[in-house]
């Protein structure tokens, strides 16, 4: 009789876990630890508007790591963006850019890193010099505006 | 004067509950370990208030996934963005709906069972007739059905998350005809593993020991006669779901 | 822990002494200066009206209470000071039949009875089950042995709560009210059960009633409690003939039946209707 109820409590167990499993395996991306595996980059930008912290960094549109922290730089008044890559994308050459893109028209904005073609690579706690600032949508438009009232 | 008396008296009365529970739920822990016997009957605890739950969980998250995928589908259709019905589910079913349902349903079906059976046995003197025959009812029965809820709520919980998104799936794919294929590589690239999913589980657990505390609380403390474990049941239902929605602010909160 | 069921020879328990305990309970007094001993390998029965302390004064031997002030002495030892674990040590010692049976409503009656030994010693299946069995044959419920608690009458529930409190073969065994609710034959089936398990286990046996006509067949010493006080104690025979008015209340009272029912104060019948 125990034997019977310790088999059934058993498969409810492994049951459960199987569950877990298909929803690990089947409805979402188990995400490498780019905390551990990782090393860090440093990108100073004159606007990062829109930028969170945990935001994903690209190349040619693949996650290649995370934003780790943002904070502002105070003499220059610059953001300093810390960048968790993976270590598997360790030889960045030295005039790699990076710009801070938006998904679609109006989505989240993310990192986009395009590698350069020098042969010497950033060492790890580097920094990438070439930043392009983000691009947002309302200055745009502010300046077109602008414009226009400057010709009249 | 007298109303600010009573107002005092509940308040002391309250923190004076919080207290014995955290003690009990302590000391069933702690005593747990002390009886070799307690693991058969954790097993046996296990089997009632996971086992005996299962249809009740798989009923509720499958209408709850079909429900929400539908509705969800009326206003993400308007928007043109059909297709990540799929990921909405998935996000609310494993951050929210599964975790804080469970827990709800838990709460009606396993605690004030449990409510029940302790006030039913302290009534019938069951609880000083094991102290006369020198054992412990805090190691023997609080410790091991302590240990049982806490276990099986997120065993529960995962259960849930998988059967909601299945039966969001038959909605979203034989009822409505979204491609399952998109619908599956959608929550696939929108779902993180460890913080969407993992979180929802480690809810569950801190929910587990909510539940847990109210339901041992009221039936270890409670009124030993037949119309308090009656209230007490009721008790523990209305404070554990409370609780529970409560938490789950706090740690959502928390979490950030 | 086997020899106890091995050797033949039981220790003789030592008494149990009470003296000058006074216990209340939210702020009413209870037990009033009480002084008794419980002789050893005596039938003890301890009496009186309902509501006068008698079962507080059975749960402050069996350490399930304690006392405000005073001692209860075992064995040289003051129980109320007992830690819980020596508490469950002395425990050991006794056997209890609560009022309620308070049998596990979930487990069979082989099982009720075997809680016990299964929670304390890890003994052989065959074993277990013989000293099982041999505990049911002495209340007469051996084959009654795979029912549950809810199919039993009455009487065989307090037979088997009774079988339950002796598996552990107690040197001191506590009846609280072991007749109350009970038809008279199996009243008296439960008065010889009671008074064989004493003489055949050696035991000492403390009651709990207040049925005078039962304890001047079964006790060799009796104590009358009224309103917190010892009003009279000796042998049974004694004790009923006394004169003390609140004795002869007791006794006559339960005798004749409710001569003068005691009318919970407040206001007169012709206050309360005409006002």
């Amino acid at each position: 009789m125990h034997k019977s109820i310790n088999f059934i409590v058993g498969l409810f167990v492994v049951f459960a876990f199987i569950c877990l499993g298909m929803v690990a395996l089947r409805a979402s991306t188990v995400e490498p630890m780019f905390q551990n595996q990782g090393y860090r980059l440093y990108a100073r930008f004159d606007d990062i508007s829109g930028l969170n912290v945990h935001a994903p960094i690209r190349i040619a549109g693949v996650k290649i790591g995370v934003v780790e922290s943002i904070e502002l730089l105070p003499k220059s008044y610059q953001a300093k963006v810390t960048m968790v890559i993976d270590t598997r994308f360790k030889n960045l050459p030295i005039d790699t850019s990076v710009s801070v893109a938006t998904e679609g028209l109006l989505g989240s904005k993310y990192l986009e890193v395009t590698p350069g073609f020098d042969d010497g690579f950033i060492k790890s706690g580097g920094e990438i010099t070439q930043t392009v600032s983000s691009i947002s949508l309302e200055k745009l438009i502010g300046k077109l505006a602008t414009s226009f009232v400057m010709e009249k | 004067m007298k109303k600010i008396e009573a107002i005092g008296a509940k308040a002391l009365n309250a923190i004076a509950g919080v207290g014995k529970g955290a003690w009990l739920v302590l000391n069933g822990f702690i005593l747990f370990f002390n009886n070799k016997r307690n693991w058969q009957t954790l097993i046996h605890q296990i089997s009632f208030a996971g086992i005996m739950s299962l249809p009740l969980i798989a009923m509720s998250a499958v209408f709850i996934g079909m429900v929400f995928t539908i509705q969800s589908y009326w206003v993400l259709e308007s928007f043109g963005a059909a297709s990540e019905v799929g990921l909405v589910l998935g996000l609310s079913v494993f951050r929210e709906l599964g975790p804080v349902i469970t827990a709800l349903l838990y709460t009606g079906r396993v605690g004030s069972s449990i409510t029940a059976e302790l006030g039913l046995m302290k009534t019938s003197e069951q609880f000083a007739s094991m102290e006369l025959m020198s054992v412990d009812p805090i190691s023997r029965i609080v410790g091991p059905r302590l240990v049982a809820m806490v276990i099986t709520l997120p065993l529960l919980t995962m259960f849930f998350n998988w059967v909601a998104l299945l039966g969001s799936a038959f909605v979203a794919g034989k009822l409505i005809g979204l491609d399952s294929g998109t619908f599956w590589s959608n929550l696939k690239n929108g779902i993180l593993f460890y913080s969407d999913v993992l979180p929802g589980l480690f809810k569950s657990v801190i929910f587990g020991l909510i539940i847990a505390s109210v339901s041992l609380y009221h039936g270890y403390f409670g009124d030993a006669t037949p119309s308090g474990v009656a209230k007490n049941s009721t008790r523990t239902v209305v404070q554990g779901s409370m609780l529970v929605l409560i938490f789950d602010y706090i740690l959502v909160a928390l979490m950030r | 822990m086997l020899n106890k069921y091995r050797s033949s020879e039981v220790k003789k328990p030592g008494p149990i002494t009470l003296e000058n305990v006074t216990f209340s309970r939210s702020g009413r007094k209870i037990l009033d200066n009480i002084s008794i001993s419980i002789p050893s390998g005596k039938i003890i029965a301890i009496m009186g009206p309902s509501g006068t302390g008698k079962s507080t004064l059975m749960k402050l031997m069996t350490g399930e209470l304690k006392p405000d002030v005073g001692s209860v002495m075992f064995n040289g030892k003051n129980i109320p000071d007992l830690s819980s674990r020596s508490l469950y040590e002395y425990r050991k010692e006794i056997g209890v039949m609560l009022q309620s049976n308070a049998l596990f409503n979930e487990l069979s009656v082989f099982e009720n009875v075997a809680f016990p030994l299964r929670e304390h010693f890890e003994l052989k299946e065959d074993f277990l089950q013989s000293l099982v069995k041999l505990k049911l044959e002495k209340v007469g419920l051996r084959n009654a042995c795979d029912l549950i608690p809810s199919e039993l009458s009455g009487g065989m529930a307090r037979r088997v709560s009774l079988a339950r409190a002796i598996v552990r073969d107690p040197s001191i065994m506590f009846y609280d009210e072991p007749f109350t609710g009970q038809d008279p034959i199996t009243r008296w089936v439960l008065l010889e059960l009671i008074r064989r398990l004493h003489t055949t286990l050696n035991m000492t046996s403390v009651l709990v009633s207040h049925q005078v006509e039962m304890m001047t067949q079964l006790a060799d010493v009796v104590y009358i409690l009224s309103e917190g006080k010892i009003i009279s104690s000796g042998t049974p025979k004694a004790v009923f003939k006394d004169k003390n008015p609140l004795v002869r209340k007791f006794v006559d009272g339960y005798s004749d039946g409710s001569k003068d029912m005691i009318h919970h104060p407040g206001q007169s019948l012709v206050e309360d209707l005409f006002k």
